[in-house]
Formats: structure tokens, sequence, C-alpha cells
């Protein structure tokens, strides 16, 4: 007998497990996604940029004065499009998921969740666009020249005295693994469903 | 065969040369004795570390205040108080606190204290008298700065009793050391002393939510010479006592005159009295614009109590119970048991009266005479029961039991103590732990700099049954008086918070501007790395100019300054500070102005031009 892998029915157990991401998603509209850090010698406590889905908080300040003298835009929220529409798609996430766990269909799971991947990969590529940007968009005319670079993504970099540091914070991580929560439902629901008969 | 005469001779001439050579081989190595090592750990504070205890002397004729690190003893910072700053511009280019100074630009600061809640420094506040000008300032402790200098007060001149705080800050007390005929600028001949020179206590109200200070009232005694106080706690609470010497009314010749009798007095004044006097006007007089309370018309606000001989520090136990007073002139400390000074006055156990105010009898109140030794001054007290008082004459500083009145340890200091200081000593709960010893000479101690000598602070530990000695600290003239502080009591800012509606402060670039009304020009200018906005104004001659320097930086540390070259002015503006500089522009040309304090890598490109056009 065919058991659908994308379709059908969901089990109790898989429901929950699709509650619990939602659960895990909601934070993320709140809490920081991603988090930028930089350490220098004289910054030994350190200076932070908390990237969340409606703004960037933290030394913002500071790290805009300090970027002038190579010529680095001003980071400006405000001027960040995806401010606006991110925190929405993040929530509809959080509806998506619980919605399918209610109507249990496992189509508007697996939909959700591509959905879901899809979403976060053009963040990724947005987010490494805008390093991109800032890193080559230098001002000629700035005092110190730098040869146009590029923050990674995710890990470490020296930059003259600043050692920058880009990785997921509490929000992303938790995406990460509700996102990862999403195929092992599917393939452990399979898997019993193929026991059952 | 060898002589005999040869080989002594022989013997002699190796013998010395052999001392020759082993006294020449002088180890310059020094000796690190087992006390001196204890001593060099205790003081050391490792890179990256803190001081414990924060210690904030007088400057004495400096007119500033001194904040020292403990148990590093080194010199963190000098608050300016009543003399200009010209590094930062205070009482300078800085017109705010040039007009708190107004018009004066030197003060005698002798003894500050710690603002307090329930007889425990709360760290609001640090409180300092200027001897020479009956002045008192208020530094707040959370910047750092002095926000408010009151006085000249009315009437009072010598303003060496203060300032003393009352266990909730409710009144800041001072006191008159020289006696004049009031008030200010009132005119008697010095042979009338007797009859038209008055001594003053002065009671300063606080504001509880803003410190701001007020002289509330004054009392009014023939002229004595007051010289300490300290405000009573505990049992004593409500009670004030300052010491007085020069009973004898002399007015020349002090040195002779003022020292014959061989008991002066501590005052015993009831400030809660005093207040309700202050309420009816059939007790007191307004001169000098305040009001000033005749003793003799109150009775119960104020008693003499004899202490031998000239004292000069009266000390309130932690507990409130003793006080004691230090007569620099006699070999004992005379401890004064407040609850018998409370008998004594109920039962009208007086020996005498003075200036119609009743002296106490000696014996009533007097429960001890501590042998401490010669010339005792000024007494700290410790966490476990004990008095430490300092020896001017005998230079050294004596630790005695309170209760049992018997001397257990005495020091040796160098040179002459004047005051002393245990951390946290006269609020209720003392530390114990370490006590500075404030020396008025240095003499040798100190690789010599010419004939004008540092002071000597040194670093004791009364942690243990005996007090060691840990370090010689030297100090620029001159502190008079300390006091310490646990160093997390304090809060002070990191940087200035941004305010929104903050007058002059602009935030933005692009708010900077130069705004013109006749002859007077304002500049509202924004300093950051590594600029000014605007870095060229132009102005005309004769024009007075206002710069309003806002620095904009939210950063720890990153100081901006703000100098004009050849006109004399320079100031500096902390983080998210906003100050103004005074400017006539009388001489016409080109004068840059530049940042002071360095900021950054671009520093030096940090300036600008003030262009001023002559006229026509």
């Amino acid at each position: 007998m065919e058991t659908n892998f994308f379709s059908g029915p969901m089990r109790l157990e898989s429901r929950i497990a699709i509650v619990v991401a939602a659960l895990l998603i909601l934070p993320a509209v709140f809490l920081p996604i991603w988090r930028v850090s930089l350490l220098a010698p004289q910054y030994p406590e350190g200076l932070r940029m908390n990237i969340h889905a409606f703004t960037v908080k933290g030394d913002l300040n500071k790290i805009n004065i300090l970027n002038h003298y190579v010529g680095m835009k001003k980071i400006t929220p405000r001027e960040f499009p995806e401010f606006r529409f991110v925190p929405f798609f993040v929530a509809r996430f959080v509806l998506l998921a619980l919605a399918a766990a209610l109507i249990s269909r496992k189509e508007i799971g697996a939909l959700g969740w591509i959905d879901f991947v899809i979403f976060g990969a053009a963040m990724l590529a947005d987010f490494a666009f805008w390093l991109y940007d800032y890193g080559h968009e230098l001002d000629p005319r700035a005092a110190m020249k730098l040869e146009p670079f590029t923050p990674p993504l995710f890990g470490s970099k020296q930059l003259m005295n600043f050692r920058i540091t880009n990785l997921p914070a509490v929000g992303g991580i938790l995406m990460m693994i509700a996102g990862a929560i999403g195929p092992l439902v599917l393939i452990w629901d399979y898997y019993r469903s193929r026991k059952a008969e | 065969m060898i002589k005999k005469r040869d080989f002594a001779l022989a013997m002699i001439i190796l013998l010395g040369l052999t001392m020759l050579i082993l006294g020449c081989k002088k180890a310059p190595e020094r000796e690190m004795l087992p006390e001196t090592e204890a001593a060099a750990l205790a003081t050391y504070v490792p890179p990256g570390e803190l001081d414990e205890y924060y210690m904030f002397a007088s400057g004495g004729h400096s007119g500033q205040v001194y904040v020292v690190g403990v148990p590093s003893m080194r010199l963190i910072r000098i608050v300016p108080v009543f003399s200009p700053d010209v590094a930062i511009g205070y009482g300078f280019a800085d017109e705010a606190s040039k007009q708190m100074l107004n018009g004066l630009s030197w003060g005698d600061s002798h003894h500050p204290n710690f603002s307090e809640t329930k007889g425990e420094y709360d760290g609001r506040w640090l409180f300092i008298n200027d001897n020479a000008n009956a002045r008192i300032a208020r530094i707040n402790l959370t910047t750092f700065y002095t926000e408010e200098i009151l006085g000249p007060i009315p009437n009072l001149v010598g303003t060496h009793a203060g300032a003393f705080v009352t266990p909730n800050t409710e009144y800041v007390f001072t006191a008159t050391r020289f006696s004049i005929p009031i008030p200010h600028g009132t005119y008697a001949s010095a042979d009338q002393y007797k009859e038209k020179y008055k001594a003053l206590i002065a009671g300063i109200s606080v504001q509880p939510q803003t410190g701001k200070m007020d002289v509330a009232w004054e009392v009014m005694f023939p002229p004595v010479d007051f010289d300490l106080s300290d405000a009573g706690k505990e049992v004593s609470y409500g009670w004030a006592f300052f010491t007085c010497y020069n009973t004898e009314q002399a007015y020349h010749d002090l040195e002779v005159e003022a020292s014959q009798k061989d008991r002066d007095f501590i005052l015993a004044l009831n400030w809660k009295v005093a207040e309700q006097a202050a309420k009816d006007a059939s007790k007191f007089s307004m001169i000098g614009g305040v009001k000033v309370i005749d003793p003799t018309k109150v009775p119960g606000i104020a008693y003499w109590v004899p202490c031998p001989k000239s004292p000069h520090g009266v000390d309130v136990s932690p507990d409130g119970k003793y006080f004691v007073g230090g007569g620099k002139l006699s070999p004992v400390v005379a401890v004064f048991d407040f609850e018998k000074l409370q008998q004594a006055i109920a039962a009208k156990d007086f020996e005498a009266d003075y200036g119609g105010v009743p002296v106490v009898r000696y014996e009533s109140v007097n429960v001890a005479e501590v042998p401490a030794g010669l010339g005792p001054l000024h007494t700290q007290f410790d966490d476990k029961g004990y008095a430490y008082t300092s020896l001017f004459v005998e230079s050294a500083v004596a630790k005695w039991k309170l209760g049992t009145w018997e001397v257990v340890d005495k020091i040796q200091v160098h040179y002459n103590i004047g005051h002393l200081v245990t951390a946290e000593g006269d609020s209720r709960s003392p530390d114990g732990k370490y006590l500075v010893a404030l020396n008025k000479l240095s003499k040798d101690r100190f690789i010599s700099v010419g004939p004008s000598h540092p002071e000597n602070h040194q670093l004791i530990d009364i942690s243990g049954e005996k007090m060691t000695l840990l370090y010689d600290a030297p100090s620029q003239p001159e502190p008079h008086y300390a006091v310490m502080i646990k160093a997390d009591k304090l809060n002070p800012l990191k940087v200035f918070p941004k305010e929104e509606g903050r007058k002059n402060a602009i935030w933005r670039a692009e708010d900077a501007k130069v705004v013109r009304s006749g002859q007077r020009v304002d500049v509202y200018m924004i300093a950051v790395r590594s600029h000014f906005t605007p870095d060229v104004v132009e102005v005309n001659q004769g024009d007075e100019v206002y710069f309003h320097v806002t620095n904009i930086e939210d950063d720890v540390d990153i100081t901006h300054g703000f100098a004009v070259c050849l006109y004399n002015l320079d100031m500096q503006v902390e983080p998210g500070e906003t100050r103004t500089a005074k400017l006539v522009a009388n001489k016409a040309g080109v004068y840059p102005f530049y940042c002071t304090n360095f900021c950054s890598a671009l520093h030096q490109e940090m300036q600008g031009y003030l262009l001023v056009k002559p006229k026509s």
C-alpha cells in the first residue's frame, strides 16, 4: 500500500512537533536573528550589532563613527526596506505551521516548509549582498584607504585592528532548529506509517 | 727562610686588601624582608584590576579635591572645586563654572564629607568647605563635577569647622575660626573684639532630591575660634559637636594668648531645637539676610562642654555614645559620654556660663582621659571597637579601645601627622582594614624636589592587632582631611546621556548653525571624531561670541577639547555633554581653533578657523 510522503493526514506526534516548530520560530519576531561582533584591543568588552527582524540594535552609533574613517556607509536601519516586511513573513510561517498542525494535512506542512527554506535562503543571500555592498561601496575620499572587502556571512575575519565575527543569534538558531524539524517529521512519519502496514 | 717580621707585614697587607675587596663588594640589591614583601603585595593592584576604596582628600590651599585609589594610593583624579582648572576649562573658558566661582579664583578646601543616609555614606554627594571665603561646595559623585557652590555665607568668614554632615544629610554644618563684626563689611577696631566680634555656626539645609543648599539658620556666640565638628548619630542623633579654642578671646598673638587656659570647649548644639527656633521670629534676628539665633534666648539649644586644651578634632564614636576631643596642646584624649551629658543637662549640673550659654561640669560628662600621646588631633574608628588618634607633636598614631580606654598600640609616622582616615571611619559602620595618615612633613621620604616638599600620605594596615606601615605616597599641597568610601558604593556615569531638549545642545551635524543677533553670535557646534561642525566661523570684530559645543559621542572616554589660539580659551567636553565658552572678538584676524584632548587617529586634523572681520 502506498503511503504518501508528502500528503495525507498527520499523526498526533507529527502535529505536536510542528506546533513546537512554530513556537521555536515565534521568538525570532522579537529576538535578534543574527549578531555581528567586533573585538579590538581598545574594546575589550566588544561592540555589537544585533540584527532583528524589524531593525538593527546595539552599538550602531559607535560603529558608524568608527566606520566613517574607512569610508563605509552609515548603517541606518530606516533605510533597509527588508525590516518593513520580514517580521510579517516570520509571523506568517508561525501561523502556517500552526494551521498545518490544526488541519492535519502534510501538504500544507510540506509547502510551508519549502516556503520557509526558500525565504531563509533568500534572506541569507540578501544579508550577504548587504555585507558585500557595505564592504565595497567605500568613499574614495576616506582618510584610511582599505581594499574593498566582504565581511563574512558566517565566521570571523580580521580587519585592521578589529576582529569581525558574524554568527546567528538566538532567533536565528531557533529558526534553524525549527527548519530541521520539518523534514525530520516527514521522514519519521513515513517510517512509522510503513511499519504500521 | 721568611723572616717573622716580613711574614707579619705580608699578612697585614693581605688582610687589608681582603677587607678592601670585601668592603667594596657592596651588594646593591634590595633586601626583601618578609614584611616588605607583604606590604608590597598588600598595596599592589595588578594591571586590569581596581582599587577597593576611594579616598577623597581635600586639596587645601590648592582649592581642589584629590581622588586617590586605596590600597594602591594612586592619584586618579583632581576634581576642581574652588580654583580654575584650565585643562578642562573649569572656572576658565567654561561659562557655567566661571559663574559658579563668581569672581573668586581661589579657595582653601579643608574637610570633605559624604552625604549620608541613616548614618551610612550613600555616594550621592561630597561636601567641602572653603576656609577662607566662607563657602561650601557640593560635588556630584555621579559626574565627579562640582555642581554647586554656596556662599560667601553671610556673617561667616574663616569657615574651618565645615563641612560636616548629619546622618540623613538634613544639614551641612560649618562654623567660624575667625570672628568678625557682622554683617560682612561692618567696621569695628580690633580692641573691640570681645564686644563687637562674633563667632557663628551655620546650619546649611540640603534639598533631598536635588542637593541644593541654603543657609537655614545661624547661631551666634562670643568670639571664640571654632575648629572642627562632627554630627551625633544613633543615641546622639539630633546633636552636633564643635570644638573651639581661644576662649580667652584674644585677637592678636594667639599663639600665646589663646593657649593660656587649660580647658576650652566642645559646643554641643541641639540642631533640632535650632530648627524650631528658626521658625519663631522672637528667637532670631535677620542679619546679613539670614536668620541669626541668639542662643541665650533659646534654652536647650547649646551647651559648652569643657575640654583640654585648645582642642582640635571632635569625633563621635560609631554608636554615637561617645564624643572624643583631641586637645592639641594636651597629652590626653578627652572622652565624653553623651548620656551623661543629657543627665547633666537635665540636672542642671553646670559649672559656669559662658556668653550666657551654660557650661556643663567637666567631671560629670568626661568618662576618660586616654593618655594617647603628645598633641592629639583627630580620631577615627574601626569595626572592632578601636579608636585611632593622630598625634602631631609625637608624630605617631595611637590605637586605643573604646570602653576600656587603654592604649594598645602606637606607630610612628613620617612626619607630624595632621588628620587620619580609616575606611568609612566616621560612619555608623566603619570597615577597619586601612588607615591613611595625612602627614604634614615628608622631609627625607621621597627623592628631593627642592625646598618645597610634598605631603606624605602613609597607608597603614589596621586589620590585625598591631598596625603595620604599608606605603608612603606623596601628595600635592595640601590635604587636611580625607574620607574613604568603598568603591562599589559609587556609580559614576560612563558617558552623559543624550537629552533631546537640553539647552544649547545639538545632536546632529545637520543642526549645526551660527545665529546672529546684533553683536551677539551663538555658534551651535558639534564635536565628534574627528571634526567640528561648523569648522569655519565668521564673526565681526567686537562681536560677543558664544560657542555651544556638544560632544555627540556615546563612547566611553572619547573627550574632545576646544581651544582658540591667541584668545586664551580652552575647555573640554565629555561624551554627551554640552559646554559653552564665551569670547569677545576684539582682535581682528584669523584664529585657528582645535581639539586639545587627544581623541582619535586623526586628532591633529580636528581643527577649524575663527575669522574675525575687521571693523572697517
